[in-house]
């Protein structure tokens, strides 16, 4: 059952166009990444789901047109977005920030809230320790941890989550990576993660779709996706190419 | 001693008008990142309305309560229809934009109601009171303890409701916000009506000591940047605080300084800020937060 | 004056003509190479000006040439301005008062100590300077914001303390100086010789102003705005910058003071309230903040619009109609215009020049 299809979505930043007709699909209870180098538009697809940045095209969203939608109202269908830089709240409290995500579910799965905390608190251990600190103070890798708690805290049924290895200790990031599949599983949640790591995204998802300059340039399996030589070529090999730090 | 602490007292009591409209600048600023001038004027417009309605044989708190109403919905027009278009724009710009709302809104105060000032009965009588050997008249007390509780009330909410949270977390990081199902538009509406309400509470309960007219707020605006300024744009504790001092300082000043009467006692608020901000250049209350490039 | 005869009118802007023209021919080649295209259109915008002052009395009356000087010496304020809001990315809450201060010092220098007006338009300047200079110390240590909110004191200081020191100012009345009068032989009014001196001062301190923004000055202020950062890793001193840029923003708001006065004859502190500096933004803003015709457009914009619709309403509420259409003007400028006017100018001027570089060729050819 598909939960969120793309047909020819064009999005632009002030005139330079990010995406040239992205078509790609993500069905229920499913994880799928997207792969690419730095501007093949990864986020960009994310930012076009989410409604944060002005697309053309179709966005469809369990059978419902939400193309150029406001954020708000695409979040209140059930859509979680950990954004590129995690958006934490800075000055407010780690613990008020999950309160904004538990905040974001609405009217739905109110009686499930406690259990869900408790579940992101066994989950990331260090949020609830660091519960009354203000989330500025966090480290880079407890930020990313607080950004995805916050997100699925408000039981999305489609997680878009953006490059969540960036600016982090590979231990960290799989650690993160593993802990979003369990949850994906636990919870049943559709996952849309964007990553430049190919290899450590491909450990982990059930299908992928790499991209190049706007564009889906191939698709598959993981295990597909791992055996494919092009793919390998082009973006399993960036982990020796020296990667951002 | 009795005297200074007179002086102290009632220097706290103007201090309450600064601390208010410093509150509600502080909101707005926070929200929309706008320093209001408008503020003022629009807290002279809801006394307006209060004195409006009480000379039309209106009980006195039902007409506070309804002027209030009306700041609320009042302000959060504005920044739905003057303030929404320049959204995110430079300071300057938005400033432009709340210097064109004070220039406007108050033409139409005076085209509304005339330029003559008019008197507002204190709804606290006439009585006076013994506070620890000074006297204050009972709408004085009344008055401060009135704006007190506002200020409270308005902390409150923004510590312990959801509602808070909300308007917290737009006024931070309205991106990250939206991704949040927060409506970040709303929010700040409401936060403008909010910061109106609160700067009409000091328009309606002070409006019988300062008299109304269209030009009663014009130099508690300016004191209320001046505390704004001295407790850190970003901390409404802090807003607070720096009216109340303000509002003693100046009153200490045009008593004990030689020289400086009231037309310029604000030469020691200013001093006071000027001190302050050299040796804290954040303000007393902000975060020494490195610059965002 | 009417009926001048031709010869005694064109002498005079050749004679008089003389320094603007000067500044000009040093202005204009080198302006659209470096980018600073604006000073070539504000200098052609001189020129048009002093066509105007040459007109006879029936066509441009007294009236208006005084109104034309009020422009032009806030033209001259809000060019100094553009400075702080403009370049070094920090504003001034108090121009209006440095504007009164400059305005007083002349009418002090000029109607107690007999001092003849150039030397005490001079003197404004210096004493503008050095306030600046005092006030943009605390830049030293306070951000752009804090900076503007300091500059609020002297806004709001500035009337009062003018009542206070009526041993010095003459309180609430003010100083009144005698009319400034044409040199002997010319034949012109005294707002039609003053309107002269003004454009030659505008002319001079803009090419001031713009030669000193295209040097070093000019680059290290947009480092310094755009991130202080960069600048301190670029061992610009911001700091220091901000300071002189002051001083001299503060030294031409009083200049412009001085000239104002010498229209007006009459200063009094309420000439120079909070208000004043308020608009003198505003008018900042409106031209657009980075831009010297902007300084021009948005001193006209300030003086003629709150006035412009005095004559469709019934007298008693005149005031306050003017400031609600004046409210509205300003709203919509920045809605539609929100980097100022001049961008305007910019788009039509670049319209007529590809037009012209398609008709010209023929022209010239046939000429």
């Amino acid at each position: 059952m598909t939960l969120l299809e793309m047909r020819g979505v064009r999005a632009s930043y002030d005139g330079v166009q990010a995406l040239h007709g992205m078509d790609l699909g993500v069905a229920e209870g499913e994880m799928v990444a997207l792969l690419g180098a730095n501007g093949a538009g990864k986020t960009t697809t994310l930012r076009a789901i989410s409604g944060t940045v002005a697309v053309e095209g179709a966005v469809v969203l369990d059978g419902r047109d939400i193309t150029g939608w406001p954020a708000h109202r695409v979040a209140r269908l059930a859509v979680g977005h950990v954004p590129e830089g995690r958006g934490t709240f800075v000055d407010l409290t780690v613990e008020e920030n999950l309160t904004l995500g538990v905040l974001a579910r609405g009217s739905r799965m109110r009686g499930q809230v406690k259990e869900d905390l408790a579940a992101v608190h066994d989950l990331f251990p260090i949020l609830r320790e660091f519960s009354g600190r203000q989330a500025g103070a966090l480290s880079g890798g407890q930020q990313q941890m607080l950004a995805i708690a916050r997100a699925i805290l408000g039981r999305p049924r489609l997680l878009l989550v953006d490059e969540p290895s960036l600016g982090l200790a590979p231990m960290v990031t799989t650690e993160i990576l593993r802990s979003l599949r369990v949850l994906q599983a636990e919870w049943q949640l559709a996952v849309l993660l964007a990553e430049q790591n190919a290899r450590r995204a491909l450990a982990v998802v059930d299908r992928a779709y790499v991209l190049e300059s706007g564009r889906v340039v191939a698709a598959g399996s993981a295990a597909e996706l791992r055996e494919n030589t092009a793919v390998q070529d082009a973006y399993l090999g960036a982990e020796q190419t020296g990667r951002p730090a | 001693m009795t005297e200074l602490w007179q002086q102290i007292l009632s220097g706290l009591g103007s201090g309450f008008i600064y601390a208010s409209l410093a509150l509600a600048i502080c909101l707005v600023f926070q929200g929309t990142g706008a320093v209001n001038f408008a503020q003022g004027v629009m807290a002279t417009a809801s006394a307006y309305v209060a004195w409006t309605l009480v000379t039309r044989g209106m009980p006195f708190w039902l007409a506070f309560v309804l002027a209030l109403v009306a700041s609320f919905i009042v302000g959060a027009l504005i920044e739905r229809v003057f303030i929404r278009p320049v959204e995110g724009s430079s300071p300057l710009v938005m400033l432009t934009v709340t210097v064109a709302l004070l220039i406007g809104l108050q033409a139409v105060v005076a085209l509304i109601w005339g330029d003559d000032p008019q008197q507002l009965e204190s709804p606290f009588g006439g009585g006076s009171v013994e506070v620890l050997g000074a006297r204050l008249t009972a709408q004085q007390l009344g008055a401060a303890a009135v704006v007190l509780v506002t200020l409270l009330l308005a902390g409150a909410f923004f510590r312990f409701t959801t509602l808070g949270l909300r308007m917290r977390a737009a006024a931070q990081n309205p991106a990250s916000a939206r991704l949040l199902s927060i409506d970040v538009g709303r929010m700040l509406a409401l936060g403008w009506g909010l910061a109106a309400t609160v700067g009409a509470v000091a328009g309606v309960i002070f409006a019988p000591t300062l008299g109304v007219s269209p030009a009663m707020m014009d130099s508690s605006l300016l004191l209320a940047l001046a505390a704004a300024t001295l407790g850190g744009f970003e901390s409404r504790v802090g807003a607070v605080v720096g009216g109340l001092v303000l509002g003693v300082a100046a009153n200490l000043a045009s008593r004990y300084v030689p020289g400086i009467g009231s037309d310029l006692q604000l030469v020691v608020p200013f001093a006071v800020i000027f001190l302050v901000l050299l040796l804290r250049p954040q303000g007393l209350f902000g975060r020494a937060s490195s610059v965002r490039a | 004056m009417t009926g001048a005869p031709t010869r005694t009118v064109v002498e005079p802007p050749a004679e008089k003509g003389n320094e603007p023209t000067v500044s000009m021919s040093h202005a204009l080649p080198p302006a659209p190479r470096v980018g600073l295209r604006t000073l070539s259109w504000g200098a052609a915008l001189v020129v048009v000006l002093l066509l105007a002052a040459l007109a006879p009395a029936n066509v441009i009356s007294d009236f208006q040439f005084f109104q034309l000087n009020r422009v032009i010496t806030f033209a001259i304020a809000i060019g100094g301005l553009n400075l702080l809001l403009g370049w070094a990315g920090t504003i001034s809450a108090g121009h209006g008062a440095l504007f009164g201060i400059g305005a007083y010092t002349t009418a002090i220098l000029v109607a107690d100590h007999g001092v003849p007006w150039p030397i005490a338009a001079l003197a404004s300047l210096v004493v503008g300077l050095v306030v600046g200079a005092l006030l943009g110390l605390p830049a030293l240590r306070l951000g752009g914001m804090n900076l503007g909110l300091i500059t609020l004191a002297i806004a709001m200081l500035l009337p009062p303390l003018l009542t206070r020191l009526d041993w010095l100012t003459g309180g609430p009345f003010g100083k009144t100086t005698p009319r400034v009068e044409a040199p002997e032989g010319l034949p012109f009014s005294s707002p039609q010789w003053l309107f002269l001196v003004n454009l030659v001062v505008l002319a001079v301190v803009f090419w001031l102003l713009a030669n000193m923004l295209r040097g070093r000055m000019g680059r290290a202020l947009d480092a310094a705005a755009s991130s202080r950062v960069m600048a301190a890793a670029h061992a610009i001193p911001t700091n220091r910058i901000t300071v002189a840029v002051f001083a001299v923003s503060a030294a031409v708001a009083a200049l412009a003071g001085a000239l104002f006065h010498l229209s007006t004859r009459t200063s009094t502190p309420d000439s120079f309230t909070f208000l004043l500096s308020i608009s003198l933004i505003a008018g900042a803003v409106v031209g657009g903040s980075r831009s010297f015709v902007g300084a021009i457009i948005g001193a006209a914009f300030v003086v003629f619009v709150p006035e412009s619709l005095g004559e469709f309403v019934e007298p008693a509420a005149a005031g306050q109609w003017q400031q609600v259409v004046y409210a509205a003007a300003l709203l919509l400028v920045i809605y539609f215009f929100p980097r100022g006017l001049a961008g305007l100018v910019r788009q039509a001027r670049n319209r007529l020049v590809r037009r012209r570089s398609i008709h010209a060729r023929p022209q010239e050819a046939q000429s």
